[in-house]
């Protein structure tokens, strides 16, 4: 039995075999993990270079205790505590163009969590001609104007969740309550895109 | 010659998918451009000519993750 009691069997049979990616580990990237992990997805792909570190505690899936370790170790261990059969993919790299088809190379779904609008834009370019779906998230940093963030399907292929406006670099800080918004409307997109539905 | 940008009609006299963004301030390396549902891919922006009825959407790429 998995995480998730509450779906039919059917719905518990697509989600534990489907294999997403997650590009980044950081206030996107951990949340998402967490909630399509309590969904009952088993199969994620997560890539990041980083290490937890104390302003990460705002927004982040990570615990005080975990400082100091590498996302990608931190939140796995995260993960099986909610659900301790999982088939996780860890890659400590930093994603470029050269690596980031490959890195996830099996997955139906890649979900964009990234920071910088550098790595964001570099990723799209890199991913989107491939034609699998992705599930991005731009523009979510500061407080209220929830009803701002919203998902757009772009093109064939890209899921754009936020509201392309509110930029860290801008002065808005990024905080767990808008960041959190995003994050569930990404992981909620990749659910629903699994089950057959509207993103 | 009328396109629907961002969704809303609008009259343009620019002929290409870049002249009409730049009028517009948007920074095409900093966004996502989509033209009657389909992306345009960064180097293929400067290329792409507009067209009457076109539908163009530009979406800023911007940081916080």
């Amino acid at each position: 039995m998995g995480a998730n009691t509450y779906l039919t069997e059917r719905e518990r049979g697509i989600l534990e075999s489907a294999k997403v990616g997650i590009a980044g580990a950081g206030g996107l990237g951990s949340n998402v993990a967490m909630l399509l992990v309590r969904a009952g997805m088993k199969k994620l792909v997560i890539a990041d270079f980083d290490t937890v570190n104390e302003s990460n505690l705002n927004r982040q899936f990570f615990f005080r205790r975990q400082l100091g370790e590498k996302k990608i170790d931190a939140l796995a261990a995260n993960l099986r505590e909610i659900e301790p059969d999982l088939a996780l993919e860890l890659h400590d790299v930093r994603l470029t163009p050269d690596n980031a088809d490959l890195v996830f190379a099996g997955c139906q779904i890649v979900v964009e969590a990234l920071d910088s609008a550098e790595a964001k834009k570099m990723f799209l370019h890199s991913l989107l001609p491939a034609g699998k779906p992705i599930v991005s998230a731009i523009g979510l940093a500061g407080w209220g104007r929830s009803n701002d963030i919203r998902v757009r399907k772009v093109g064939r292929n890209l899921i754009l969740v936020g509201d392309q406006m509110r930029d860290v670099r801008d002065g808005f800080a990024p905080v767990g309550v808008r960041v959190g918004i995003a994050a569930a409307m990404q992981a909620n997109s990749v659910v629903s895109l699994l089950l057959g539905e509207e993103p | 010659m009328k396109v629907k940008y961002q969704g809303k009609e609008t009259e343009t006299g620019a002929d290409t998918v870049a002249a009409f963004l730049a009028d517009n301030g948007v920074n095409v390396a900093e966004a996502v451009v989509e033209l009657d549902g389909e992306i345009v891919a960064g180097d293929a922006v400067a290329a792409a000519a507009l067209h009457e009825g076109a539908e163009l959407n530009a979406f800023r790429i911007v940081a916080g993750g």
